[in-house]
């Protein structure tokens, strides 16, 4: 088992280290406004709001501050 | 005869370089740009699982949120933003804290403002510092913040860790004339306000988040964001009812110390030449007791070179905490107890869309038309509780040259 989680730990590191370098014109899909990990504010307010209606926190959507989140 | 023509062809080609003469005309133009965004966003919910009523009664709830954020960009490279927004909340339950007079809110507002200053060390290394407060009739919040960003030379990885810090303070007073606008006491229901049933009316938040993005290949990228967030105090809400088996009644009481951890899992690839796909997956657990997970796919379809459509649909799970019960169920010999739905076992769908139109427009030499943001969000509880969301952002470009 322990082998197990072993081999899946390498492969993630794998994945997330081997990539070689892309040149400047195979970046055009990668610099697109859509393939950017942030939230726009409007997918922000949205999180903000799950954050208050669930118990658990989502990726990106911490509390910008605070606030009761009454009802 | 053919060395002599070479030697004389390159004689000629040595006596006709010049070195690069200099352009006494041409001075460099720096630009200093300042972005602008307006948002408005209203929110609407309804239920009947209210948790100032014990677990049962209206949810319904409108919000109202309008907010300005600006964006300066200096010559330097460095960042100031400054965001403020007010939430006008309208909520039928609130009013319930005291059945006699409406007190707290009825209409509450939270005013918050922001600011953070992001300076770049070297092409590779940020760093942002951010502060500010959030204020309405019964919270005042003071954030801190410090992150670091580090991008890879080949630009294929990126890493940030952000530490947040918050410190809250949930005593009424602030927003009233006849507290003379000072934090006096804690808000709890009108018939149990005979006892002291909070110690402390603080609470402290500290965040740890970090963020590893790895580009894959020109059509994939992968991110992994950790977190791990260690509140202390006041964890409870102070107005809160519990009801319990022996129909006795008493304010929601939670531990004061709660550790939450996340980890969340995004993949978004470039599927062809118009559409591309976001995933994201959370992963949660905190000491409370609620495990949760949450999978969700967005899919942007480009329908021209300005227009953007995009469906998104979201599922999440959780396991409630164990130191929830409904309306009545509470034992009297429980330690701790609530009756806040928000706690509960249940499962929750997410559908939307969102609509982006960003033409680039420039309106005069200085500014510039981005684009606008449309966004619509339908949110359903296995337990009834259901709400819309709707959010529209403007964003501008202000440029300003120097010489």
């Amino acid at each position: 088992m322990k082998i197990n989680h072993l081999f899946y730990i390498a492969l993630l590191l794998l994945i997330f280290t081997s990539c070689a370098g892309l040149k400047p014109h195979d970046m055009v899909y990668q610099n697109d406004p859509e393939m950017q990990m942030g939230n726009s504010s409007g997918k922000s307010y949205e999180l903000y709001i799950q954050s208050i209606r669930e118990g658990a926190s989502t990726t990106g959507g911490s509390k910008s501050s605070g606030g009761c989140g009454c009802n | 005869m053919k060395k002599k023509f070479i030697l004389a062809g390159l004689l000629s080609l040595f006596f006709s370089l010049k070195g690069q003469r200099k352009d006494t005309v041409f001075r460099k133009d720096t630009v200093s740009k300042f972005d602008i965004e307006a948002m408005y966003g209203h929110y609407i919910q309804d239920g009947n699982n209210s948790a100032v009523t014990g677990g049962i009664g209206t949810e319904k709830l409108s919000v109202y949120s309008p907010s300005f954020k600006i964006k300066r960009t200096g010559t330097s490279g460095n960042i100031l933003s400054l965001k403020t927004g007010v939430d006008i909340i309208t909520s039928a339950s609130t009013d319930k804290i005291d059945y006699i007079v409406s007190s707290a809110s009825i209409v509450d507002a939270r005013t918050y403002a922001n600011i953070a200053f992001t300076t770049r060390e070297n092409k590779q290394l940020q760093w942002t510092f951010g502060t500010g407060f959030s204020i309405e009739s019964d919270y005042f919040s003071l954030p801190f913040n410090i992150g670091v960003s580090h991008q890879s030379k080949n630009r294929m990885r990126t890493l940030t860790s952000e530490i947040q810090m918050y410190s809250d303070d949930l005593r009424w007073g602030r927003l009233n004339a006849q507290a003379k606008h000072h934090p006096v006491k804690l808000i709890y229901p009108s018939e149990l306000r005979y006892q002291q049933w909070h110690e402390t009316s603080r609470r402290q938040s500290l965040n740890l988040k970090t963020s590893w993005q790895q580009i894959i290949n020109k059509r994939s990228r992968m991110g992994l964001f950790p977190e791990l967030t260690y509140q202390n105090g006041l964890l409870a809400t102070p107005f809160h009812r519990v009801y319990f088996t022996d129909n006795s009644l008493r304010v929601e009481n939670l531990p004061s110390q709660r550790i939450k951890g996340l980890l969340g899992l995004k993949f978004y690839r470039f599927a062809g030449g118009r559409t591309i796909l976001k995933n994201t997956i959370d992963l949660y657990a905190d000491d409370f007791g609620i495990l949760a997970i949450g999978l969700e796919n967005e899919t942007a379809i480009k329908l021209n070179y300005a227009l953007t459509l995009s469906p998104y649909f979201r599922v999440y799970f959780q396991k409630g905490s164990k130191y929830f019960a409904p309306y009545a169920q509470h034992l009297i010999s429980d330690k701790y107890y609530t009756s806040d739905f928000d706690l509960s076992d249940f499962t929750s769908y997410k559908a939307g869309i969102g609509l982006r139109y960003a033409p680039y427009q420039h309106l005069s030499r200085k500014s510039t038309f981005n684009d606008i943001q449309l966004r619509y969000a339908f949110y359903s509880r296995s337990n009834g509780l259901h709400a819309h969301a709707l959010t529209c952002v403007i964003n501008g470009l202000l440029s300003k040259h120097k010489k």
